[in-house]
C-alpha cells in the first residue's frame, strides 16, 4: 500500500538547530501526521532539543501545547513553527 | 527604614527652593517609586491644571530596593499628568540614575513650578543647587550629559535630561536617563521642558541599608539565582528584548505596516539574533544591579547609515521603526533610534506617527506638498530618519506629527482616524492585540493608554514553561495559556496588574517577574519585610499592589474617565487581522465588553461607569480618595 504524502511548511530555527534565522522549508510527511509525529521526525534530524519545554510549537500561528501535540493533525499547506521561544518585549 | 527608603526631595522651580521630608509612612502604604508617586500626584495635582503649567508635578521615584544588591532593582518611575492623553502617566526607566539618587538620600523627587529661564538642578548629596542651563538649551541629550559631567567635574554623576523634543513640547518627548535609558511614554519630556528644566544631575555618596541586612542579602542572592535559573534568562541576555521578535511574529502578533500585517515571512533582519550575527551589536549593557544585561548598544559601519551608534534598539523600536514602517533594514532603525534617543523621543510613538503618515500618504490624505516635495513610501529608511528629525524640531509636517497620532488624524481628517492606532491618545505598543487577548484587555484598561508597560501579560504567549505555569496558577487550568482565547483574561490581567505594581514600586525590572519569572510575589514580600523590618505576606504585598492600581484608576476617574474610555484602536476593533483570517482575529466590542465586565467585577468596580465602589475603596485602604470622589459625584450610587 502506498502512503499518501503531504507537504507542510516548516518554520524552524530562531535559536534551534544552530540557526538563529527562522528557516522556511517544505516538510514532506505522511497524510494525517500529528504534530507529535512531525516533531519526532524532526528530532531525528535536528535533535531532541525540539522537545525542550521552552520551544514554541505552533500551527498556522496558533501555539500547540505539548499535551495537545499528539491529537493535533496536520493538513497539507499548514505552517508548522518550531522555534526557540524567548522572553522579553 | 530611612536608610533604604530615602526622603522625598521637593523642588519648587518657581521659587528656586527645595526641602526634604521623610516618607516612611508612604513606604508602608505604597511601597515606593510608582506607588508613592501615584499618591503624590493624587494629592498635589488639582484637576483642571494645565499639563504644561506649573501645577502639574513631575515626580521621580526610585524603587524601595534601588541601590541594593537585589537583582535588576534599579528602576525609576516618573509620574505626572500626561499632556498627550490628559490622563494619568507613569513611565519607567532603568540605568543607574535611581541608584545614585538613592545614595544621595532620596527615594522620590517632586518637581513643581516653572523656572523663568532654562535651569538644571544639581543634587550633590544633601546640597541642592539651581543652575543656569541657557547654554544647554538646544543641545541634544548626549551633548547635555557630556557638558554636565565636564561642568561639574565628575564623570560619575548620573543625569536625567531632555533633548530638543522636550524643549519643543513634542507630545511624545521622553526623559532620558544618562542618555540611553528612557522614561519614554506619554510626553513626560514635554512636561519637563514646559518647566524649563533641562536636566537633573545627581551624585550620591551615602549608603542604602535594609533594616535586616543579613536576611536581606540572603534573599537578594536567592532572587538572583532564581532569575538566572529561568529558562528565558540566557536568551534575554544574549539577544535582548528583540530576541522575542521571531516568536511574536510566528503567533501573528507582530504589528507591521501600521497593524495591517501581523506576520512577516522573513523577519530575521530586524531580530536580536540578526543584530548579534551581523556584528551590529557592539556590546551588551546592564542596568544597576542587573544580572540579565538585556540592553544593547549597536553601531553601523557601512552603507547609507554608517556612523550611527545608539543604545538599543529594543523589540518595540525594531517593530515601530522597522516592520511597522515596512522596512527590515536594521541599520535604518539604528539611526532613527539614535535620533530618537538624542532628541529625547519615545520610539513607539515616533514609529506610530510615521506609519500613520505613510498610510495617509498612500491613501492620498497627505501629499508631496505637505512633505516639502518629498514622497513617503513604506520602507523608505531615509524618510523615516528625515521625519524623526523634523518631528523633534517641529519642522514642516513634523509639527503635525509631533502632536501625536490622535491629534494628527484630527487635523488631517477624512478616514485617517481609522488607522491612527492609539488608545486614550497614546500610540499603541507594537503587539497586535487581535492575536493576544490578555494584552487587549490590559491595553484597554491601562490608565495611561494602550500600552504594555503597565501590565504585560507575556506569559499568555506560552513561550516558556515558567510562563505557562503562571497562567495555570492564576486560572487553575493550563488550557488558558492561549493568547487567542478571551476567557479568564480578567483574572490574568488583574494578577499581572498587582504584580507589576509591586514590581515597579520596589524598583525591580518587570523582566524579573513578568517576562522571566524568577522573582515571585512571595519573594518580593520577603525581601520587602527584610528591607523595612515589618513582616509582610504575599497576599499583603499584592494587596498593596492593588491599592496602587486602584489609586491610579481613581486619578483618571477624577479626570472624568468612564467605561467608554477603556477601548482599543479603531483598526483593531473593526478590521480582521489579515495574517490570521479567523473569526476571533479581531478585538470586537462584544468580546471586549465581556472581558471588561469580568474585569470590573473582579476589581469591585461598577460595570456601568468603571468607577471603583465605596466598598472597594475601603477594602484597599483608599477611604480618603473615596471621600473626594464622592464630593465630586464620582462614586457609583
Amino acid at each position: 500500500m502506498v502512503t499518501a504524502m503531504m507537504t507542510v511548511r516548516l518554520r524552524f530555527g530562531g535559536g534551534l538547530g544552530g540557526t538563529s534565522r527562522v528557516e522556511v522549508t517544505d516538510f514532506v510527511l505522511p497524510e494525517g501526521t500529528t504534530v507529535q509525529a512531525a516533531l519526532e521526525t524532526l528530532a531525528r534530524d535536528k535533535g531532541d532539543e525540539v522537545f525542550h519545554p521552552a520551544v514554541l510549537v505552533a500551527v498556522n500561528g496558533r501555539r500547540i501545547p505539548a499535551e495537545e501535540c499528539a491529537a493535533r493533525t496536520l493538513s497539507p499547506g499548514d505552517a508548522l513553527t518550531v522555534i526557540s521561544g524567548l522572553a522579553g518585549g | 527604614m530611612k536608610q533604604i527608603a530615602g526622603d522625598t526631595l521637593f523642588i519648587d522651580l518657581s521659587k528656586r527652593i527645595s526641602w526634604r521630608e521623610p516618607n516612611d509612612d508612604l513606604v508602608r502604604q505604597y511601597l515606593g517609586a510608582r506607588g508613592i508617586n501615584a499618591r503624590y500626584l493624587w494629592d498635589l495635582y488639582e484637576p483642571g491644571a494645565d499639563a504644561f503649567g506649573p501645577d502639574n508635578p513631575l515626580i521621580f521615584g526610585t524603587g524601595l530596593l534601588t541601590g541594593t544588591v537585589a537583582p535588576s532593582s534599579g528602576r525609576t518611575t516618573v509620574t505626572c499628568l500626561s499632556p498627550a492623553t490628559g490622563w494619568y502617566l507613569k513611565t519607567n526607566a532603568g540605568g543607574h540614575f535611581g541608584g545614585e539618587m538613592k545614595y544621595a538620600g532620596y527615594g522620590n523627587i517632586v518637581v513643581r513650578g516653572q523656572a523663568e529661564e532654562p535651569t538644571y538642578v544639581w543634587i550633590d548629596d544633601a546640597r541642592v543647587e539651581f543652575r543656569d542651563a541657557r547654554h544647554l538649551w538646544g543641545k541634544d541629550v548626549r551633548e547635555t550629559d557630556r557638558a554636565l559631567k565636564e561642568e561639574l567635574g565628575d564623570e560619575d554623576i548620573q543625569t536625567v535630561a531632555i533633548g530638543p523634543a522636550g524643549e519643543n513640547r513634542v507630545m511624545f518627548a521622553s526623559v532620558m536617563f544618562t542618555v540611553y535609558n528612557t522614561a519614554g511614554r506619554g510626553g513626560v519630556g514635554a512636561v519637563m521642558g514646559s518647566k524649563n528644566l533641562k536636566a537633573v544631575a545627581v551624585r550620591g555618596t551615602g549608603a542604602v541599608k535594609p533594616v535586616q541586612p543579613a536576611r536581606f542579602h540572603e534573599l537578594a542572592l536567592a532572587a538572583r539565582r532564581s532569575v538566572e535559573a529561568d529558562s528565558g534568562f540566557e536568551g534575554l541576555g544574549t539577544y535582548g528584548t528583540s530576541g522575542s521578535l521571531a516568536g511574536v511574529n510566528e503567533v501573528r502578533a507582530l504589528a507591521s505596516y501600521n497593524f495591517r500585517r501581523s506576520h512577516i515571512d522573513d523577519v530575521y533582519r530586524i531580530t536580536g539574533q540578526y543584530l548579534s550575527d551581523s556584528g551590529l551589536l557592539k556590546r551588551r549593557v546592564a542596568c544597576f544591579s542587573c544580572p540579565i544585561g538585556c540592553h544593547r548598544h549597536c553601531a553601523v559601519g557601512d552603507g547609507p547609515f554608517a556612523g550611527s551608534s545608539t543604545g538599543g534598539p529594543e523589540y518595540e523600536t525594531l517593530v515601530a521603526l522597522g516592520s511597522g514602517c515596512g522596512t527590515l533594514d536594521a541599520r535604518a532603525v539604528i539611526m532613527a533610534n539614535e535620533i530618537a534617543n538624542v532628541m529625547g523621543m519615545d520610539t513607539i510613538s515616533l514609529g506610530s506617527v510615521i506609519q500613520w503618515a505613510m498610510e495617509s500618504y498612500e491613501k492620498g490624505l497627505i501629499t508631496k506638498e505637505d512633505l516639502d516635495g518629498r514622497e513617503l513610501h513604506w520602507g523608505d529608511g531615509e524618510m523615516i530618519v528625515e521625519l524623526a528629525r523634523k518631528i523633534a524640531f517641529r519642522e514642516g509636517f513634523g509639527d503635525v506629527l509631533a502632536d501625536g497620532v490622535k491629534r494628527a488624524a484630527e487635523r488631517v481628517g477624512g478616514d485617517s482616524y481609522k488607522w491612527a492606532v492609539h488608545g486614550k491618545g497614546l500610540e499603541q505598543s507594537r503587539v497586535d492585540t487581535r492575536s493576544a487577548k490578555a494584552y487587549a484587555l490590559a491595553f484597554a484598561v491601562n490608565p495611561r493608554g494602550a500600552d504594555h508597560l503597565h501590565t504585560e501579560t507575556f506569559a499568555d504567549f506560552g513561550m516558556s514553561p515558567e510562563g505557562r505555569a503562571l497562567i495555570e496558577k492564576i486560572t487553575g487550568d493550563p488550557k488558558y495559556t492561549a493568547a487567542y482565547c478571551s476567557e479568564k483574561r480578567a483574572e490574568i490581567v488583574r494578577w499581572h496588574e498587582d504584580c507589576y505594581a509591586v514590581t515597579d514600586a520596589l524598583g525591580y525590572c518587570a523582566f524579573t517577574s513578568t517576562a522571566l519569572y524568577g522573582v515571585t510575589p512571595a519573594m518580593m514580600a520577603d525581601i520587602y519585610s527584610a528591607a523595612i523590618g515589618i513582616e509582610t505576606t504575599e497576599d499583603e504585598i499584592m494587596h498593596l499592589g492593588r491599592r496602587i492600581v486602584t489609586l491610579e484608576k481613581c486619578f483618571n476617574v477624577r479626570q472624568g474617565a468612564t467605561r467608554a474610555d477603556d477601548h482599543l484602536p479603531w483598526r483593531l476593533m473593526n478590521e480582521i487581522n489579515p495574517d490570521r483570517p479567523e473569526p476571533d482575529a479581531i478585538n470586537s466590542q462584544a468580546e471586549l465588553d465581556v472581558m471588561l465586565d469580568d474585569y470590573y467585577d473582579l476589581h469591585g468596580w461598577d460595570r456601568a461607569t468603571s468607577w471603583p465602589t465605596r466598598a472597594t475603596l475601603e477594602a484597599v485602604g483608599l477611604v480618603d480618595v473615596g471621600g473626594e470622589l464622592e464630593r465630586r459625584g464620582k462614586l457609583p450610587g
